[in-house]
């Protein structure tokens, strides 16, 4: 232990910042210098479609968002300074819980100040060490994270598949009906839904309760934009409705909806919605607007998918390894991180701009390229996005070979 | 209930059909140092394990475990309660 320094831990990230060093590639860096549109920006001076941004509706630079925040902006200032439990709840952050809550006709709902506060102050106030979290072994860092703040026991079941989350509700015996399930509506990474009528039906079975992250869904599924469960046919099921404003509704913050009165205890449990700021007003504002356009843009929703199918069958054709069916995430395996690493790169320096996730974080050992769709894409800008991918697919033949 | 030699006995099993070239392992084995074993072989191995045994490891329980003598600990644990 003689070498051991404070920084020891840093050590392997240092170790792989010195090899995308030398290959003179920062993938976790790209920097923005100006945003265009929804779908375009300049990155290192070239004029680049966005297709990994999760601006799924497009709505980043809707003009009466921009209004509504522009004027609360001058109306109410910059920041609010304080948490929501001190100086920092607004009535207009009232007003957004009250819309959200009417929004998925559930009895209430808490405001957060990002999508990951709203998974860590959610998960990490209900339940103790002597409690239970079941989680799909896929779900999102935060919650993870929120597990770790909360001290439940976290227990692990194979992504989307309900019969490991029965066995391991069975092996809870009387345990299971307090126990606390986890999943997410769209897996973000590879693109794939959560079969939620079968995880629901595990759920009548043995007890518990059901908390859905719909992130990546709020917007994109469903009649009215409320996520997977509304698509599925089973939000009566889901106790807990985690979500985002980061995405679809172009800003930041998060939330959470249930039925159950105890939701507003939470708010007073959650260190994560105690101890920092609360959103800034003209977020708030925007938000409020966007999440009415949300609502009502089954257009959004139809131009998005006409979009995901486009490029999906595209990539297909010309024989790139899809990780899942249609949706406005793709993912695209890539075997080998030097590969993928060279692969990204010149994706970007040809134009299109997507993300490189690496192992850990993504859910095989192999890296992952990841495409998010927008309603704002045009079918010409989808068509250059597959002319570049056309023509970068030798790159990935000759290392096949 | 199992005694350390049938776990350990176990582990190797399920480690060798995750990696066949892995021989002997000794309750001092590190599972990620020795056998360069990555997270989704851990979790492969894990799963095997909990199935075999019908029990659910928590995560929480896993974060300190380096060795085979150490997981041999916290299913011991587990599987008495």
């Amino acid at each position: 232990m003689q070498n051991h320094t404070l920084f020891s831990k840093l050590q392997p990230i240092a170790d792989a910042r010195q090899m995308l060093d030398q290959a003179g590639i920062d993938p976790f860096g790209t920097s923005m210098q100006n945003i265009i549109s929804p779908t375009e920006a300049l990155i290192d001076g070239r004029h680049t479609i966005l297709v990994g941004t999760n601006n799924y509706l497009g709505l980043t630079f809707d003009q009466e968002a921009i209004e509504a925040a522009r004027t609360t902006l001058q109306q109410l200032g910059t920041g609010t300074t304080g948490s929501r439990m001190a100086n920092g709840s607004f009535s207009l952050h009232r007003q957004l819980e009250i819309e959200f809550a009417e929004f998925y006709g559930q009895r209430d709902c808490i405001v957060f100040s990002t999508g990951y506060l709203a998974n860590l102050g959610v998960i990490s106030a209900l339940g103790n060490s002597r409690d239970v979290i079941v989680l799909d072994a896929d779900c999102h860092a935060s919650i993870y994270d929120g597990c770790k703040l909360g001290g439940a026991e976290v227990i692990r079941f194979k992504h989307n598949n309900p019969e490991d989350l029965a066995k391991r509700m069975r092996r809870l015996g009387e345990r299971a009906s307090q126990a606390l399930i986890i999943v997410e509506g769209l897996y973000s990474m590879l693109g794939d839904l959560a079969p939620l009528n079968e995880i629901a039906a595990v759920k009548r079975e043995h007890g518990g309760y059901l908390l859905v992250d719909e992130a990546h869904s709020l917007g994109v599924y469903g009649t009215t934009g409320r996520g997977v469960a509304q698509l599925q046919n089973c939000e009566d099921e889901v106790d807990f409705t985690v979500g985002t404003f980061s995405k679809s509704l172009g800003a930041t913050g998060g939330f959470c909806v249930s039925q159950h009165p105890e939701l507003d205890l939470i708010r007073y449990a959650s260190r994560p919605y105690i101890f920092t700021a609360s959103p800034t007003p003209s977020t708030i504002a925007s938000t409020r607007v966007t999440l009415r356009k949300l609502r009502d843009g089954k257009h959004l929703r139809e131009n998005l998918f006409v979009r995901a199918a486009q490029l999906h069958a595209g990539l297909a054709a010309i024989g790139y390894d899809l990780a899942s069916e249609v949706s406005p995430v793709i993912g695209i395996t890539i075997k080998g991180k030097e590969n993928a690493l060279a692969f990204w790169k010149q994706l970007l320096e040809s134009g299109a701009y997507c993300n490189l996730v690496l192992p850990p974080a993504t859910p095989s050992r192999n890296p992952l390229l990841r495409i998010s769709l927008s309603a704002a894409h045009t079918e010409q800008q989808i068509e250059q996005v597959l002319e570049i991918f056309k023509q970068l697919a030798p790159m990935l033949e000759q290392q096949a070979a | 209930m199992k005694n350390d030699f049938d776990l350990l006995a176990l582990i190797q099993r399920e480690l060798q059909q995750i990696k066949p070239e892995i021989q002997t392992i000794t309750a001092d084995t590190d599972l990620v140092a020795d056998l360069s074993l990555d997270s989704v072989q851990v979790l492969e191995m894990c799963t095997a394990i909990e199935d075999e045994l019908d029990v659910s490891i928590p995560v929480n329980r896993l974060g300190d475990v380096r060795t085979a003598g150490q997981l041999i600990a916290v299913l011991q644990d587990i599987t008495s309660t």
